[in-house]
């Protein structure tokens, strides 16, 4: 026989939701503000739905898409509103993925039949070669096979949550909460910033960049004590490369291969352990190839890397210009967007 | 479109308003029914023409199966109704598989055929719905029901979003029922409504994508790495994962439907608690079970022509349960072991007939751990993309035994806590729970559960029944 405040009866069932929403909600404010005042700050969190609104982005001729392909280094070095501003009759569309060579989605690109746009593919060396190539197939095949406009209007209402509260960040999470009072630990802190638009930028007062840049010291040298593919596997890999350019060349398009400023044992990995004029310059000489690098652009080559391998947030707008001069300069912008302003 | 997303939640408030604002039982079912397949729309507009066709062919089939004069006739529009819908789920589910093996056979022989070429996306929810419909056919040929005057009434029962696109599998004398006499949502279908729909999201968000999966996901995709604590973890993290997840999704459907004033069946009941496999197949995906047991087994003949005939008609159906769940011999070994272990079970218990069939005492706490372990045992070739990885999973067990980080042992105390409570509360339902709670006690566990589901952010996942 259920008691007098059972929650048998309709009316009881209701108050109990009343009360639990109630309390629900004091107890996540009260989350909340514990999670700003540890200095979590309030943002969005990067996923394959956030990637995928972009990737649906990269279709039409006007304006004429320009579509960011590669990893940390463009993801976190340029910036489309200043590439809007020098150029307007341009899209830009950022793709580039934290820790992934770019090439697997070079290749969806070029196997796109309505992909007409520009490529700008943040690539080294290393990232051409491919053992590489599928380090984006995920994103690509998530698009492909899931992605749908249930997702997208979630992923929208997700970065309205994402902006109004900390709580949306894993960090705070319940998970997360028991494994630091278990094992003891502070609150993992966000070191980078992302905007709906995917461009992003490295925090270096989060963290000490001296640290980070000996992480990406050491990784450049272990690279470099792996066997190095000879120029032949290497240009055979890079001709495969060619292919896919070609496609997208054949539909109007472009690709421009570009190398960012790196500083450290990282610009090491490129001049020491692949002699450049035997593999980027080589791979920069076939047919139909346009590639960029840093070295080639003095005022590039001054930008300061504090951990090696990315530029500081400040010099985004000035990384972004330069290379916009640059390929117009080359005139591997189309005729109608040369004009940087 | 998943439970779990944000755009669900905007489409249940708009059609839960729609609903309670629209007058009229018949245009109530008709918002219900374009909801519905703009629910299913979600995933691919052009499946709902697929979805559709299904639903109007054996509406007809249905109607020309209760017309016909003869019994030959009669079975001829039952077997048009059987082979355009096993006919249509063999081409998007079963078409590679089929072909690679028949590839493999004349392979043997020197006979060379060209690779499958259809690149056939497999329509969300096509095994449940293309189950629930031809059910229906099979029951007005059965004479059990008479088929349904309004195509309406008809596609609503097929495409009813909630059960839609993982289930509970719906039989049609179930439903009918709900759609003669008017229902709309009220604020005590919301309440009860919600609290299922809460508690399901918590299963499948907290539990299985928070806790289970991270421990499963990283032991299948990392198998040179397993040692036998982590093989230990992942199998009893998958365990819990995929009970969690499926589990989950039907509580979210039989709420989801509570709040627009219907009933769907219990799709679980505490399956980690069964005592022997016959009961675990009483408890785990029970629309499932008693679909194959109805339309499958009792048509192979059932227990009626003597104990081998019952063995082999048993095998067949838990061989035809598997390959259900997916194109993959992997399935099907999963099914086949369940046979085996029922037909050992009915052998084992057939010896002590003539005293109680149910284990008591001891023997029942032994049933029980056999049950569970056999169970979890189980899910590891299901799991597992094939022989090979199954058997480099089960080789871990013979590893060293390395301590567990601090995922695993979530994972492990998470499983542990789940057979414990499904134990204490083996025959009782939430319902009955949620009737005995005191007010307040309620509102806590309910504000728990919501805190608890707002904190664990992360990459949404599919149901993995989606899939099947």
């Amino acid at each position: 026989m259920p008691s007098s405040t059972s929650s048998s009866e309709p009316r009881a069932l209701g108050v109990a939701w009343l009360l639990a929403v109630v309390l629900a909600a004091v107890v996540l404010f009260a989350l909340d503000r514990h999670g700003r005042g540890l200095g979590m700050p309030a943002g969005l969190i990067d996923s394959m739905q956030l990637w995928s609104i972009q990737r649906d982005r990269v279709y039409g001729e006007d304006p004429e898409p320009v579509v960011f392909i590669g990893a940390s280094r463009s993801a976190y070095g340029i910036d489309p509103k200043t590439w809007r501003s020098l150029l307007p009759q341009t899209k830009p569309v950022m793709l580039s993925l934290n820790g992934r060579h770019p090439i697997a989605l070079l290749r969806d690109l070029a196997a796109d039949p309505e992909f007409r746009g520009l490529v700008v593919c943040d690539v080294d060396t290393h990232g051409l070669l491919q053992r590489w190539w599928d380090m984006q197939q995920e994103y690509v095949d998530y698009y492909h096979q899931r992605w749908n406009l249930n997702w997208r209007v979630h992923r929208l209402a997700l970065n309205a949550w994402q902006r109004a509260s900390v709580l949306a960040n894993p960090a705070l999470g319940w998970k997360a909460g028991l494994q630091r009072w278990v094992e003891g630990g502070t609150v993992y802190i966000p070191v980078t910033r992302i905007d709906s638009n995917r461009s992003g930028e490295i925090l270096f007062d989060r963290f000490d960049p001296a640290a980070s840049a000996k992480a990406f010291d050491d990784d450049a040298e272990r690279k470099m004590r792996e066997p190095r593919p000879t120029v032949d596997e290497f240009m055979a890999d890079a001709r495969q490369i060619q292919v896919w350019v070609k496609q997208i060349q054949d539909r109007g398009g472009d690709v421009v291969f570009f190398q960012p400023p790196v500083s450290g044992r990282v610009e090491a990995l490129e001049h020491e352990y692949f002699d450049r004029a035997s593999y980027w310059d080589a791979f920069a000489a076939l047919d139909g190839i346009h590639a960029l690098h840093f070295d080639d652009v003095p005022a590039m080559r001054r930008l300061e890397t504090p951990d090696h391998s990315h530029v500081r947030p400040q010099l985004r707008p000035e990384l972004t210009r330069l290379l916009a001069e640059e390929l117009a300069r080359r005139r591997w912008l189309d005729a109608t967007t040369t004009g940087v302003r | 479109m998943q439970f779990d997303s944000f755009t669900f939640l905007l489409f249940f408030v708009l059609v839960l308003a729609g609903a309670a604002f629209t007058r009229g039982w018949g245009a109530r079912k008709n918002l219900l029914l374009v909801a519905s397949y703009v629910f299913y729309g979600a995933w691919s507009p052009a499946f709902t023409l697929l979805l559709a066709g299904a639903s109007v062919i054996d509406w007809f089939l249905a109607r020309r199966i209760h017309a016909a004069a003869t019994q030959p006739q009669r079975r001829f529009w039952l077997a048009a109704s059987i082979v355009l819908n096993i006919g249509t789920l063999a081409l998007f589910k079963y078409g590679p598989f089929l072909h690679a093996n028949l590839a493999l056979a004349l392979a043997a022989v020197g006979v060379h055929i060209d690779p499958w070429s259809l690149g056939l996306v497999l329509p969300v929810g096509i095994s449940f719905y293309t189950f629930q419909s031809v059910s229906y056919t099979f029951d007005v040929y059965r004479r059990r029901v008479e088929p349904i005057h309004s195509l309406r009434d008809f596609c609503l029962f097929v495409a009813f979003f909630p059960q839609l696109v993982a289930g509970p599998i719906v039989r049609f004398t179930q439903f009918a029922p709900q759609l003669v006499e008017p229902r709309a949502p009220s604020w005590s279908g919301l309440a009860h409504g919600a609290v299922w729909m809460v508690w399901g999201l918590f299963e499948k968000i907290v539990l299985a994508d928070t806790v289970f999966a991270p421990v499963a996901d990283a032991a299948w995709s990392n198998l040179a790495g397993l040692s036998s604590s982590s093989a230990l973890a992942a199998s009893l993290a998958f365990a819990g994962q995929i009970f969690c997840d499926f589990a989950g999704y039907s509580c979210c459907a039989i709420g989801a439907a509570r709040c627009l004033g219907f009933d769907l069946p219990l799709n679980f009941r505490n399956p980690y608690a069964a005592v022997g496999f016959s009961d675990f197949w009483k408890r785990w995906h029970i629309s499932l079970s008693t679909w194959l047991r109805d339309y499958l087994y009792i048509a192979l003949g059932g227990n009626r022509g003597g104990r081998w005939r019952t063995y082999r008609n048993l095998m067949l159906t838990m061989l035809l349960g598997g390959l259900w769940h997916g194109a993959g011999w992997n399935f099907v070994v999963w099914g086949g072991c369940h046979g085996v272990l029922l037909v050992l079970e009915r052998l084992a218990r057939g010896e002590r007939e003539g005293a109680t069939n149910e284990p008591s005492g001891l023997s029942r706490l032994v049933w029980a751990g056999a049950t569970l372990l056999a169970v979890v045992a189980l899910w590891i070739p299901f799991r597992s993309p094939d022989f090979a990885s199954t058997a480099m999973f089960l080789q871990a067990f013979t590893l060293s035994w390395k301590p567990l980080d601090f995922s695993a042992v979530c994972a492990l105390t998470a499983f542990a806590a789940i057979v414990l409570v499904q134990w204490l509360l083996r025959d009782r339902s939430l319902d009955a729970l949620v009737a005995r709670a005191p007010m307040p006690v309620l509102a806590a566990a309910l504000a728990t559960l919501l805190v608890l589901i707002v904190l664990s952010p992360g990459d949404t996942h599919a149901f993995i029944y989606f899939q099947f």
